[in-house]
C-alpha cells in the first residue's frame, strides 16, 4: 500500500508542474498590462519612469522562463503575489473565501446523498416499473437542465413568489445557503442516482444474492443486509469523484446568489483581469481536485486490488 | 429490441435534424428581426403578436430564440468535432507508438484533466477575452483528453490481437492498418462519447455566455440572453423562461439521441 501511494504521488508531480505552467502561461495571454492595471486601480497617475521601475520590481522585464521559475518558487511557498486590484495577498483572500465554497459544496453533497441513495435504491429494487421509469425521467431531465436556469427558477419561486428564502445569500444565516446548495444538488442528484442504481443492480446479479435467495432470505434483508453493505464503499468512492467536479461547478451558482466563495472570486477576477487571483484559483482548484481523485483511487484500490495493480504499471 | 432501438434513433435523429433545419433557416422563419429594437414594445408579455413576449429593448423573443439555435448548436458541434478529432488522433499516435510519445502525450492530457468542471474554461476564456472564440477554444482544450484516453486504450488493446499481426504479415503499411483495422474498431465508442458530449458542451457554452465569457451583448445566444434578463426576473419572467426552456429542450433532444445511440452500440 505504501509503495502504491508513493508511486501515485510521484506521478502527480509532473501533472502538477504542468498545471502551474499552464496557469503561468495565462499571464502571457492577457492583453492588459499589469502595471497599467495597478495604476488604474490605485487611482494615482504614474510617470513612465515610475512604471518602468515597477516593471523592473515585479520582474516583468525578465525572460518568461525566469519569471516562471521565480513565480513557481514563491507559489510553492504559498505566495501567489498580490491582487492587482485589491492589493491584498492572493492566498489570504483565497483562504478567506474557501470555507464558504466548501460549506456550499458540503451541503449540496449532503442533499445529494439524502436524495439519490433512496431514489437509486428504489429505482434498482423496482427495476422497469413506473417508479423506476419516472426516476429515470427525472434524472434525464436534470442532466439536461442548465444550472443557472435551475438557480433562477428556484429564486423566482422560493424567494420572489413565496418569500421563503433570501434573494442574496451572504450573512443571512443558514437559510441563505439552501437555494445555492439546492441548485448544485439538483444536477448532481440527477447524475448520482443513476450511478447508485447501476451499482445496486450490478451487485444484485452477483451469485451470492442468488444463493441468499435460495436460502429463503427476504428480498429486503438481502438488499439492506448484504447488497448495500458491499455497494457502500463504491458509492463513497464515486462521491469523492463527484465532489471534485462539484467544486468546479460552483462559479455560476456563487455568482447568481452572490455567495462570497472562490468561484465568485474567480469570476470577478476574470472580469477585472486580476491575473494573480486567477492563477491561484487554477492551481488550487487543480490541487484539491487531484487530491480528491487520489483519495478515490486509494479507496478503489482498497476495494479491488486489481485496480491497484493497474495503477502500478 | 433491436428494432425498437433503431426506431428510437430514427425518432430522435429526426428531432435533432429538425433543430438543425431550424438553425439553418432561422432567418426566414423568424417573424421579426431579432436585433431590431423598439422601446415602445419593451417587456411585453407573451401574446399573439409576440409568442414569447419581448425583452427590455422591445426585441421579439421568439425571433431571438430562433436565431439563437444556430449559435448554440453550431458552437457545440464545433467543440465536439474538434476535440474528438484532435483527441482521437493523439490517442492513436500515443497507443500505436507507445514508449516516450505515449508518456508525454498522456502526461499532457493528464494536465488538462486536472482541472475540475468549468474552472479552466472560465480562467482561459476570461483571460483571452475574445468572446465565443475563446469559449470554444477553451472547451476544446478541456475535452480532447477524454477522446485521447479512449482511443489510446482501445489501440493498446487491439494492437496485440492476432488479426493485426496477420494484417502486418500480409504486408500492410502502418497507415493502412490504422485506417482499415483500428479506426473501424474505435469508431463506435468514439461516436457514442461524442454524441453524448454535444448536450454537455451546449450547457457549458451557455454557462460561459451566462458569465459573460462567451457570446457578447447584442448576440442572441441563449445563455447571454438569460444573463441580461436576470434583473427582470420578478417583473418579466418570460425573458428568462424562453431561453431557459430553449436550452433545456435542445440539450434534452441531444441527450436522448446520445442515449439511444449508446444503447444500440452497446448491444451491437
Amino acid at each position: 500500500m505504501k509503495k502504491y501511494l508513493l508511486k501515485r504521488l510521484l506521478r502527480l508531480i509532473p501533472v502538477f508542474l504542468g498545471v502551474t505552467i499552464l496557469a503561468f502561461l495565462l499571464t502571457g495571454l492577457s492583453s492588459v498590462d499589469a502595471v497599467d492595471l495597478k495604476e488604474s486601480s490605485s487611482g494615482g497617475v504614474m510617470s513612465e519612469a515610475e512604471k518602468e521601475a515597477m516593471r523592473e520590481e515585479l520582474g516583468l522585464n525578465e525572460p518568461k522562463a525566469v519569471q516562471y521559475l521565480q513565480w513557481l518558487k514563491n507559489a510553492l511557498r504559498g505566495d501567489f503575489g498580490e491582487s492587482y486590484v485589491s492589493g491584498k495577498p492572493v492566498l489570504v483572500s483565497f483562504c478567506e473565501k474557501l470555507p464558504a465554497t466548501i460549506a456550499l459544496a458540503a451541503l449540496a453533497l449532503a442533499m445529494t446523498v439524502c436524495l439519490s441513495f433512496p431514489l437509486g435504491i428504489l429505482s434498482a429494487k423496482y427495476q422497469n416499473t413506473w417508479a423506476d421509469r419516472s426516476i429515470s425521467l427525472f434524472c434525464f431531465a436534470g442532466n439536461s437542465f442548465p444550472g443557472f436556469f435551475t438557480a433562477l427558477l428556484l429564486l423566482y419561486f422560493f424567494s420572489l413568489k413565496w418569500n421563503l428564502f433570501p434573494v442574496l445569500s451572504m450573512g443571512k444565516g443558514w437559510k441563505s445557503c439552501v437555494l445555492p446548495a439546492a441548485t448544485l444538488a439538483v444536477s448532481m442528484t440527477a447524475k448520482y442516482t443513476r450511478q447508485v442504481r447501476s451499482a445496486v443492480l450490478a451487485e444484485l446479479e452477483q451469485e451470492y444474492v442468488a444463493g441468499a435467495r435460495a436460502r429463503g432470505l427476504s428480498e429486503n434483508r438481502i438488499l439492506f443486509g448484504n447488497v448495500l453493505k458491499s455497494v457502500l464503499l463504491r458509492m463513497v468512492t464515486l462521491l469523492f469523484l463527484s465532489a471534485g467536479s462539484l467544486l468546479g461547478g460552483t462559479a455560476i451558482v456563487e455568482t447568481i446568489f452572490m455567495w462570497n466563495g472562490v468561484g465568485k472570486m474567480a469570476v470577478d477576477a476574470v472580469s477585472m483581469h486580476d491575473i494573480p487571483v486567477i492563477q491561484a484559483y487554477l492551481v488550487w482548484m487543480a490541487a484539491i481536485y487531484l487530491l480528491l481523485h487520489l483519495i478515490a483511487d486509494l479507496l478503489m484500490g482498497a476495494l479491488d486490488p486489481r485496480a491497484k495493480l493497474e495503477g502500478m504499471r | 429490441m433491436k428494432k425498437e432501438q433503431k426506431r428510437k434513433i430514427l425518432f430522435y435523429g429526426i428531432l435533432a435534424g429538425a433543430l438543425l433545419l431550424f438553425a439553418a433557416c432561422a432567418a426566414h422563419l423568424a417573424p421579426y428581426d431579432p436585433y431590431e429594437q423598439n422601446l415602445e414594445l419593451s417587456l411585453l408579455p407573451p401574446s399573439a403578436a409576440h409568442w414569447m413576449g419581448t425583452d427590455r429593448y422591445g426585441r421579439d423573443l421568439f425571433s431571438r430564440i430562433l436565431s439563437g439555435v444556430r449559435v448554440s448548436i453550431f458552437s457545440a458541434l464545433l467543440v465536439v468535432a474538434a476535440s474528438a478529432l484532435i483527441g482521437t488522433l493523439a490517442g492513436i499516435f500515443s497507443g500505436w507508438l507507445e514508449g516516450k510519445t505515449d508518456t508525454v502525450l498522456m502526461q499532457i492530457s493528464d494536465i488538462f484533466l486536472a482541472f475540475p468542471g468549468m474552472v479552466f474554461a472560465i480562467a482561459f476564456s476570461g483571460v483571452l477575452q475574445s468572446g465565443m472564440t475563446g469559449a470554444v477554444v477553451s472547451l476544446i482544450l478541456v475535452s480532447w483528453p477524454k477522446y485521447a484516453r479512449l482511443a489510446r486504450n482501445r489501440v493498446l488493446a487491439l494492437k496485440h490481437m492476432p488479426f493485426i499481426a496477420a494484417a502486418r504479415l500480409t504486408g500492410n503499411g502502418t497507415w493502412k492498418m490504422i485506417r482499415r483495422h483500428i479506426l473501424p474498431n474505435l469508431a463506435g465508442q468514439t461516436i457514442v462519447t461524442a454524441v453524448l458530449d454535444i448536450g454537455t458542451m451546449m450547457l457549458e457554452i451557455a454557462g460561459l455566455s451566462f458569465l459573460g465569457l462567451g457570446a457578447e451583448a447584442p448576440s442572441a445566444e441563449w445563455g447571454a440572453m438569460m444573463s441580461n434578463g436576470r434583473s427582470m426576473l420578478q417583473t418579466a419572467p418570460w425573458v428568462i423562461l424562453a431561453p431557459g426552456l430553449a436550452i433545456f429542450l435542445t440539450v434534452l433532444v441531444c441527450n436522448l439521441l446520445g442515449e439511444a445511440v449508446r444503447k444500440t452500440v452497446d448491444q451491437g
